[in-house]
């Protein structure tokens, strides 16, 4: 008997001893941040053995410096036994009387708590399913059947639930900013119009993707004989005037990543930032399916600058400077051209750019840009090459692809050109808009959907405006501009008003919500002014597709109820076979100096800063650094350490120095933040921060970086290359920063698989190394939960996720989730119950990857939460998920402490209340809630549980029918917006369901297996493709 | 505290902190119980409001006999059981003792357009998703949870209400399965025995359809 304890007992000191060696033993091969070094684990370390010293000086009340904002922690427990005696006599009240109010006449269909979904346009082209509750918008979806999107959804769409119910949206009209009626504006603006000298009106809009708008803008023109300008913030129009040149209309190349076999980007971070990046997601997802049995994968190289969510995608990444981007370019199209047809006289120039030359330049090593180009050659008609980040040669950059792309058959392959915004050959430029106000021959200007006194922060836009007689802003919101205005006309939101969108499929956007303040569309508002009579625009946009798109087969009616039930129509847009000319090549425009070089990039998140005002955006960390509401200059490990730039990341000692940038005249002080990947002489600062009139959520939010942009000779607008200097201040900021709330602690063996293509073909094991034959002893009892019906899981396809973050901010409009703030933050109170993390491997200062591994809750059948709850506030449920009850909750925060996934939120303040302490949640904000699920309070602790409410919703339909639960049939709200079909959702009881299949392949893994929690979720591991031999 | 223990060492700021720390866990306890207690629904047992207009259950439902689900349709199709609108009321009062003041109240109010603010008499706290629905699917009458209103001049709250009220049904496995006996008989009574039973073939299903008592089938 002894002699089997004695085996036992050797047993499981050896299963310990095993699992030591695996959770410590091995080399670091994961990383958060540079410099992230033992020490600072000691600082931890030091932080948590000083709370409980008895020697600890600070915590005597004689010594602490005590105020009445900061006092000792035993005066604070005499203030809170006094505050509660005073509430215990408050206590004895009852439940305030509640009243129903039916209504008088009940919509027809109508069935109180039943949602209605409704099928739209979201103004930047995505199609949408608006779910609405008792008549308010709670959830936008993307729509499945649309051409463009197909399902998937950004972030900034996700949120625009903020902007509709933002509290400080222009309710109705502002006449020299006092606000005013619409019968008044109306007349005063007519006559402001009427008096107007002939061909001195002016309009200035974005591009317009609207078929109604445009005509309503045409007859707007032909009335008042006046002019349209079309602008871009941060000027972002440079790949279409390339690509139309010599061309009557304007064209600009529409990419199918679903055909590619080879993508080169140049700084293009057509998986980020890129206006286009879900419909692009969603084709380049399609090809990194290796975990459905797809192994023709594509292949991503990047050269870039600034570090992207496409660099963190991409399976070969360069950093190179800006002002390298264009002999990089012709480095690849010397050795391309020497293996395909090429004219002469290309070759000749092509011949001052060969491999030797450039690559010590650009730092690449040759044997790299051959390989580029070898695999370029390999997928010749299979190949895309793409360039953007408008730097000091942007023409010519744009030229040089075009180039690279012919020679390898891209156009009409992988390329097409469409020609998609109508009317825009006929319109003028902003710089001739500039011109004639300086000249005076502006009386008035009508500005919509664009903000110039903060995107063309140069200043150009205020000297022409004063010469302006008259400005009027159609706006949302009191922006820049529209502060400067003699009028501003309140705008509707796009879920408040008709219209349509053509852009891959024509679309209609119906409005889904009365105008919940005195506010108009712009297409009503031209009207209005074009015509005398009052208009209904729905009733001209019915006109308007009854005389272009109906084909006049049976009723119209019938035919227009179908259009905005799909939602979608036929495609309209006529593509263009032909190929693009290239202009004159020529040789980069400057030698290179010892300056450093300044790129300004738009972030995937918050972009041109128009919705800097929704606090989802703002809180949302940034998809590289993980920092939140701010922005930053991003330097590189070698600058920092030469200028003795200094960043702490731990969680608790936040602290930046803050830097002087210079570029010419003008300065910004900005705090520095430490950004693996970058080239020693380049750094980098996010646009659409430092707004000043974005409300009380967006204002002063970072700075303005577009002060430092530049017009080039050719009109374009210089974002990268710049010349700048950096020096210290002295002074520190604290960046909140969510990427070290978490310290791998050792542990990274096991929290993220990644390997390389070949390795993987091999072994599709490969990734999963330190697997263990034998099954852990466990503590648990393995037999006390039977999953008698379903047992949800999920699986996340590593592979396909690209770290765009639309799922976190699906995730914060279905559940309620709470935005805690800056301050907040910075103590490692951020409440998303959906993260990304992100991994860097290899060097500190060029990394080989940087991974993304989105983390939630993942519903462990062994769950060490629900063992040190003492009041059963966390328990199983029958169907597998990890419940969490917030009204049985009393805050120990035992189990947050005992998860080994953080994911576990403490609400350590009303955080519901408001929105990051920045403007509380007054009408009409609390209509974007989901009345399915609770709004947590102060001292419940919240977690993610896989969209529970929507499990139940969908059970409970699937029981009225009597039928079977169908695979596929519930989908996560983070699944349903994923533009990359990497999350899978369904019963891991079904064999045949899709996430059982996943979870079954060899290279399935869960995160922390060695700890026997047995989650739920399992991962799929990133692949990396280079190259199969 | 001094090790020995003599009273001496007990200075007076040691008595403040234990009276506080005795205040902040009484207070704490007091408040919570004071909170329970006044929010609990089963304080509210037998609760009944005096409504804006003094509608008759006993009239309606008992003496003419209107079904339930004739006003409050929506709990056959949601998890709401919705009041109905006054347009409901005036399917019959149209025609039906418009000389009452009551009735001249509610036509005011609907050529208004202007709802009535009823009283709410069954309230559970936010934090409880109930639906209707599943169990009027399921075959369980509305009076067991809501006693016999037909029965009720003015309503008021019959049952508690409380989780443990909810979970005895459930945890009875064969609670709903023995009612249905209860209810097929009624239904026999009132169909005719000719008639195929609704609740016939719901007994004869496999399936107990007694949802489980895991925490997140009511709280999320």
């Amino acid at each position: 008997m002894s002699d089997l304890k004695q085996i036992e007992a050797d047993r499981i000191e050896m299963i310990r001893k095993d699992e030591e060696k695996v959770l410590t033993s091995e080399r670091r091969k994961l990383w958060q941040a540079p410099q992230q070094d033992e020490a600072s684990w000691e600082v931890i370390k030091a932080d948590r053995s000083k709370e409980f010293s008895p020697n600890q000086k600070e915590d005597s009340p004689e010594s602490h410096d005590e105020s009445l904002l900061n006092p000792s922690r035993r005066r604070f427990l005499q203030w809170m036994g006094a505050t509660t005696a005073l509430m215990t006599s408050s206590a004895c009240k009852t439940r305030p009387v509640d009243t129903l109010v039916p209504y008088v006449h009940k919509p027809q269909g109508f069935v109180m708590g039943v949602p209605v979904w409704y099928a739209s346009t979201a103004s930047n082209g995505y199609g949408i399913l608006v779910k609405t509750r008792e008549g308010r918008p709670i959830k936008v979806e993307g729509n499945s059947d649309h051409p463009f999107n197909r399902g998937g959804l950004d972030a900034s769409t996700q949120a625009c639930l903020l902007d509709l119910y933002n509290p400080e949206r222009v309710k109705k009209t502002l006449q020299n900013q006092k606000e005013s009626s619409w019968k008044e504006t109306d007349a005063a603006i007519k006559g402001a119009l009427k008096s107007a000298r002939a061909g001195s009106v002016r309009v200035l809009t974005g591009s317009i993707h609207s078929p109604s708008l445009r005509a309503a803008l045409d007859s707007f023109l032909s009335v008042y004989n006046a002019k349209q300008h079309i602008t871009y913030p941060f000027g972002r129009d440079v790949v279409s005037d390339a690509h139309s040149l010599g061309k009557k209309d304007k064209v600009s190349p529409s990419f199918s990543f679903d055909k590619a076999d080879v993508i080169v980007s140049f700084d293009e971070d057509f998986l980020g930032s890129h206006p286009s990046a879900v419909a692009f997601t969603k084709d380049f997802s399609k090809r990194r399916k290796i975990h459905h049995g797809d192994t023709k994968v594509n292949r991503l190289f990047v050269f870039e600058s600034n570090f992207t969510l496409t660099g963190v995608n991409a399976d070969h990444r360069y950093s190179i400077a800006p002002s390298d981007q264009l002999s990089a370019i012709y480095a690849i199209a010397h050795l391309v051209s020497q293996k395909s047809p090429t004219d002469a006289s290309v070759k000749t120039f092509l011949n001052d750019y060969s491999s030797e030359k450039i690559s010590g330049q650009i730092g690449v090593s040759e044997e790299n840009l051959k390989e580029v180009a070898d695999a370029l050659l390999s997928a010749k008609g299979k190949a895309i090459v793409l360039a953007g980040g408008n730097g000091p040669d942007a023409l010519a950059v744009q030229s040089a692809c075009i180039l690279l792309n012919q020679m390898l058959g891209s156009f009409s392959n992988t390329i097409t050109l469409s020609s998609s915004e109508k009317g825009a050959a006929s319109s003028e430029s902003y710089e001739s808009l500039l011109k004639d106000a300086e000249d005076g021959n502006v009386d008035v200007l009508i500005v919509h959907g664009q903000n110039p006194v903060y995107h063309q922060a140069s200043g150009e836009f205020d000297r022409a405006l004063s010469k302006i007689k008259t400005l009027i802003v159609v706006s949302q919101d009191l922006n820049e501009t529209a502060s400067k205005a003699q009028f501003v006309l309140g705008e509707s939101h796009f879920l408040e008003s008709w219209g349509d969108y053509a852009f891959k499929g024509v679309s209609i956007q119906q409005p889904v919500i009365e105008p919940l303040f005195e506010t108009r569309s712009f297409g009503e508002i031209l009207l209005s002014l074009a015509q005398n009579n009052a208009v209904d625009y729905r009733v001209f946009v019915q006109n308007l597709w009854k005389k272009n798109y109906f084909r006049g087969v049976g009723s119209f009616d019938a035919w227009w109820s179908e259009q905005l039930r799909l939602g979608t129509t036929a495609s309209s847009s006529h593509s263009d076979q032909s190929v693009p000319k290239i202009t004159s090549l020529r040789a980069p425009s400057k030698s290179k100096t010892d300056a450093l070089e300044l790129v300004l990039y738009e972030t995937a998140h918050l972009r041109d800063g128009t919705q800097a005002s929704n606090a989802w955006l703002q809180e949302l960390p940034d998809a590289i650094s993980k920092v939140t509401w701010s922005n930053y200059v991003a330097v590189s490990l070698q600058l920092a350490r030469k200028i003795g730039f200094r960043e702490d990341l731990t969680l608790g000692h936040h602290a930046n120095d803050v830097a002087l940038v210079k570029v010419g005249d003008k300065s910004l002080e900005l705090p520095v933040h430490i950004q693996p990947g970058l080239k020693a002489n380049v750094i980098a600062i996010a646009l659409g921060y430092g707004r000043t009139a974005a409300g009380s959520v967006g204002t002063n939010v970072g700075k303005n970086a577009a002060i430092f942009s530049r017009r080039n000779d050719d009109g374009s607008v210089q974002l990268s290359g710049i010349a700048a200097s950096i020096s210290k201040t002295g002074k520190t900021y604290a960046l909140a920063t969510t990427q070290r709330h978490f310290e791998l602690q050792g542990r990274d063996k096991d929290i993220l698989q990644h390997a390389t293509l070949a390795e993987f073909l091999k072994d599709p094991k490969v990734a999963k190394e330190g697997e263990k034959e034998e099954k852990p002893l466990s503590m648990y009892n393995e037999q006390e939960f039977v999953y008698p019906g379903h047992k949800w899981g999920m699986s996340i396809d590593l592979n396909s996720c690209t770290g765009c973050q639309a799922c976190v901010v699906a995730c914060y409009s279905e559940n309620n989730i709470a935005v805690s703030g800056e301050d907040q933050i910075r103590k490692g109170r951020h409440m998303a119950w959906l993260r990304m993390d992100l991994y860097y491997s290899g060097a500190e200062d060029n990394p080989d990857t940087a991974n993304i591994e989105p983390m939630l809750c993942q519903q462990c059948t062994n769950a060490p939460c629900e063992t040190v709850c003492p009041v059963l506030a966390t328990t199983h449920s029958s169907d597998g998920l990890n419940d969490m009850v917030y009204n049985r909750c009393v805050g120990t925060r035992y189990c947050a402490n005992n998860c080994p996934y953080k994911v576990r939120r403490f609400n350590y303040f009303n955080y519901s209340e408001s929105l990051g302490s920045k403007i509380d949640m007054i009408d009409p904000l609390p209509m974007s809630l989901n009345p399915d699920v609770t709004v947590r309070s102060r001292g419940v602790m919240e977690k993610c549980t896989f969209c529970v409410q929507r499990i139940r919703r969908t059970v409970d339909e699937v029981k009225d029918k009597k039928e079977k639960l169908k695979d596929g049939a519930i989908q996560t709200a983070c699944q349903q917006s994923c533009p990359a079909d990497a999350i899978v959702f369904g019963d891991l009881n079904d064999p045949e369901s899709q996430v059982s299949k996943l979870a079954a392949t060899a290279q399935s893994f869960k995160v922390l297996e060695v700890l026997n929690t047995r989650p739920s979720v399992s991962y799929l591991p990133r692949i990396r493709n280079k190259g199969t031999s | 505290m001094s090790e020995d223990g003599a009273g001496s060492g007990i200075s007076g700021k040691t008595i403040l902190y234990i009276s506080l720390a005795t205040i902040v866990v009484l207070g704490g306890l007091t408040y919570a119980a004071g909170l329970i207690v006044g929010y609990s629904p089963a304080w509210y047992q037998n609760y009944a409001p005096k409504q804006p207009i003094p509608y008759s259950h006993k009239l309606h439902a008992g003496q003419y006999k209107i079904p339930c689900l004739y006003c409050h349709a929506s709990a056959e199709y949601a998890a709401h059981s919705a009041v109905p609108g006054l347009e409901t009321c005036m399917n019959c009062h149209t025609a039906v003792k418009t000389d009452s003041p009551w009735i001249k109240q509610i036509t005011e109010a609907y050529n208004a357009n202007r709802p009535i603010e009823w009283v709410k008499v069954h309230v559970l706290p936010d934090f409880v998703h109930f639906n209707h629905k599943r169990h009027i699917a399921a075959g369980v009458e509305c009076a067991t949870c809501h006693g016999h209103v037909e029965e009720m001049d003015r309503v008021y709250q019959y049952a508690p209400l409380t989780m443990g009220w909810c979970v005895n049904c459930h945890r009875n496995d064969n609670y709903v399965q023995k009612h249905r006996v209860e209810w097929s008989e009624k239904e026999k009574l009132l169909k005719g025995a000719g008639e195929p039973s609704i609740m016939d073939k719901l007994l004869s299903h496999p399936d107990p359809h007694n949802a489980d008592v895991s925490c997140s089938t009511c709280h999320y």
